[in-house]
């Protein structure tokens, strides 16, 4: 070999060597983000935005049940390896990934947006000040009811009270038509239909400290309310969640009424499209005239992105997007009636575009637009769902009453979680 | 150009050598260093976590047996633990009967369409497990599931079987068995299709009933058979955590709550990862002792 063709050799192998580097400088950076069904629908609606706005950033959206998601992330975080960059994190878990110091700071980037979300919201995203998550969205309980069959029975709609609910209820039941829906068994999927009423009713599990609450009179009683729907008046359809039974009674009009968050629209239209129109929203019922309007929730999302994150500066981009963005946020609603948890968003005409499955009506306008939803404080959650839901369970097979029931909860998460 | 003779002077006979004894090794190692690493390792070191609180963000503290004593005074394990057994027994029972009676089916001379047969029992082995679940879970709909709709054709009363803890384990067990049904019978096929037709021939000729060649003859030649897929099964069974996960997330009232399901909400849920390892080794060890107790009830003459 000559000594020009040695220089023509080094020079290609430097080339060669440089080129990855290159390459390196202008490939996409491609984050992942974790969610499920629906927000994965509304995931995959924006991101195409957010590709056009951050040239050189894609967005891969991984659809996963939502419970292993929470364990599949929970335990990458722990590992510190194997996450995603993004995932949806169910709010009522949310304290759980926090000891494990595995969650990006995103304090610097919240802090300048903090009056934008509810206060309860925010103040669920860290501790000491600190916060750890992106909020995402909400999820506010309406109720759902079949205005035909209210009519023909003379019912008047909304229902103001859960007074009126049970008086509605008794002449329906006298027919064979159940107004609402108690998750009875109820195991862990359960917990949050109970969860809601409680919410509502401002019945707190914990203090905002983190500390049980003792001889809890007030979630007492409303396990006793709950029950007694079931059992005493026995005017809601009983089964799992989601159950066969329970869509095949929504089909067969057994069922008009349904208390549940926004969006389970789409379950409805999904599983009983003949119902088209006939089908109505009103705000959840207040817990007595005087009462304050509220209404309770499944537990809102937020979006968590770990440290080990390869992208953390694109992840965060996305997150915000999606969580902190009024575009992205109202289309959040639009793709699956999550309602936004970006006050902005919520002040968009979009959300006041009426449904035709409910014969033209607006749900935000109808059913949740005058409701304020409390906080609810969640502590480790993942293990209070297994402790509340056994005893649930037990309650529903008659093995104990609402308040032995009630006593054992506070009894058993005293023992287990040591709060 | 010192450098070959340095290596053909002194050294020369014991290099190749000792290349060629090392040879084989070499070509073994990737097997042992993979075994070592993600088998033998994880092993050797969840048996040291057993004995730690560790939750897997800060180091792990040495608590001696502390999770072996708060394991046997949980009362949920105990639930756990009779579960697991009661549908280990039920399933492996009902499995292996109904496997061997199949699998006799087919390798009878009266049987049709064998081949259809095969495919039709084989066929639930091949479906993924979230679609079986969808499928049973409208099965074991309350009143409006095929079970329940053939129940009241039947006169027999509306059963809640995802619903009510009493029968909720045979829910599952119901599900495990027809997908694991075609498996074994296959397995127990071909174990009958080893044994040599002269044998049965000269029990028929000296004058044994089909039942007493089925039963004198077949059955004990096929005990090896049996004994494998009564083992198999039997770790299956322990291992219990798909199907009850799917379909009853371990409920109602914790009827459908196995070890395998126990274990993983403590280390994936609570990650109580050092609590999660006693938990796995006690599992360990009782498949280990059931599977040896199962051994010497079959006999000496298979080993």
């Amino acid at each position: 070999m000559t000594m020009f063709d040695r220089r023509v050799v080094l020079a290609g192998l430097a080339a060669t060597a440089a080129m990855p580097a290159a390459a390196d400088a202008q490939a996409p950076t491609k984050i992942t983000y974790w969610a499920w069904t629906e927000h994965v629908a509304a995931a995959n609606a924006v991101k195409g935005e957010f590709e056009k706005q951050n040239p050189g950033i894609t967005v891969e959206v991984v659809n996963l049940n939502p419970f292993d998601l929470q364990d599949k992330f929970l335990v990458a975080l722990a590992a510190g390896t194997g996450g995603p960059d993004v995932a949806l994190i169910l709010q009522r878990r949310f304290d759980g990934y926090l000891p494990t110091g595995g969650l990006l700071d995103t304090t610097s980037a919240m802090a300048p947006l903090k009056e934008s979300f509810p206060a309860s919201v925010y103040a669920s995203l860290g501790t000491g000040g600190k916060t750890f998550a992106v909020p995402y969205d909400q999820n506010p309980a309406v109720y759902f009811y079949r205005a035909d069959i209210f009519e023909a029975n003379g019912i008047k709609a909304p229902l103001e009270t859960w007074d009126d609910v049970v008086a509605a209820g008794r002449i329906l039941a006298a027919k064979g038509i159940f107004i609402g829906h108690v998750s009875s068994p109820s195991g862990v999927p359960g917990v949050a239909n109970l969860v809601q009423y409680l919410q509502s009713r401002n019945a707190q599990i914990f203090t905002a400290d983190g500390k049980l609450i003792r001889d809890n009179k007030l979630a007492q009683e409303t396990l006793q309310f709950y029950f007694d729907l079931a059992r005493k008046e026995k005017i809601v359809f009983e089964s799992r969640n989601n159950a066969p039974e329970f869509f095949q009674a929504i089909k067969d009009s057994r069922i008009a009424g349904y208390a549940v968050p926004a969006w389970a629209v789409f379950r409805l239209q999904k599983e009983a499209p003949e119902h088209a129109g006939k089908w109505r929203v009103m705000p959840w019922p207040k817990w007595g005239k005087d009462q304050p309007p509220t209404t309770g929730a499944w537990g809102g999302n937020v979006l968590a992105i770990p440290k080990s994150s390869r992208n953390k500066e694109a992840a965060l981009k996305w997150a915000m997007f999606i969580g902190a963005n009024e575009l992205t946020q109202v289309k959040i609603w639009q793709e699956g009636h999550l309602v936004p948890a970006f006050a902005p968003a919520l002040r968009s005409p979009e959300l006041l575009k009426g449904e035709a499955y409910l014969g033209g009506q607006s749900i935000y306008e109808a059913g949740l637009k005058d409701r304020t939803l409390n906080g609810f404080n969640y502590f480790d959650w993942a293990k209070a769902e297994v402790i509340i839901g056994n005893q649930l369970d037990l309650m529903f097979g008659g093995k104990a009453s609402p308040a032995e029931t009630w006593a054992e909860i506070e009894k058993q998460l005293a023992s287990q979680l040591g709060r | 150009m010192s450098t070959p003779t340095a290596i053909g002077t002194g050294r020369a006979g014991f290099g190749p050598r000792l290349r060629r004894g090392l040879t084989p090794y070499l070509f073994l190692a990737p097997f042992f260093l993979t075994f070592i690493a993600f088998w033998l390792g994880p092993i050797i070191a969840s048996l040291i976590y057993s004995f730690t609180d560790w939750r897997g963000f800060a180091s792990p503290r040495f608590i001696g047996l502390g999770n072996y004593s708060k394991l046997f005074s949980d009362p949920r394990f105990w639930v756990a633990l009779k579960n697991t057994l009661f549908y280990g027994f039920a399933y492996v029972t009902i499995l292996n009967v109904s496997a061997l009676a199949l699998a006799l089916c087919l390798d009878s001379a009266w049987l049709r369409f064998k081949n259809a047969v095969k495919v039709g029992f084989f066929l639930p082995v091949t479906i993924s497990l979230v679609v079986a679940a969808v499928i049973f879970e409208m099965i074991f709909a309350k009143g409006v599931g095929l079970l329940n709709i053939v129940q009241k054709g039947l006169g027999l009363g509306e059963i809640d079987w995802l619903g009510d803890p009493r029968f909720s384990i045979w829910a599952i067990i119901i599900l495990r068995v027809w997908r694991a049904l075609g498996y074994y019978a296959v397995i127990y096929f071909a174990g009958l299709q080893g044994i040599p037709e002269d044998v049965k021939e000269a029990a028929r000729l000296d004058g044994c009933s089909p039942w007493q060649v089925t039963r004198y003859v077949t059955l004990p030649l096929l005990k090896p058979v049996i004994l494998f897929s009564v083992i198999m099964s039997t770790i299956w069974a322990l291992e219990l955590f798909d199907e009850p996960w799917v379909l009853t997330k371990g409920g109602p009232a914790d009827s459908t709550l196995t070890i395998v399901i126990y274990l993983y909400q403590a280390g994936f849920q609570y990650v109580e990862l050092g609590y999660a390892a006693a938990v796995s080794y006690v599992l360990t060890l009782m498949i280990v002792a059931i599977a040896i107790v199962q051994k010497l009830l079959s006999g000496r003459e298979v080993a």
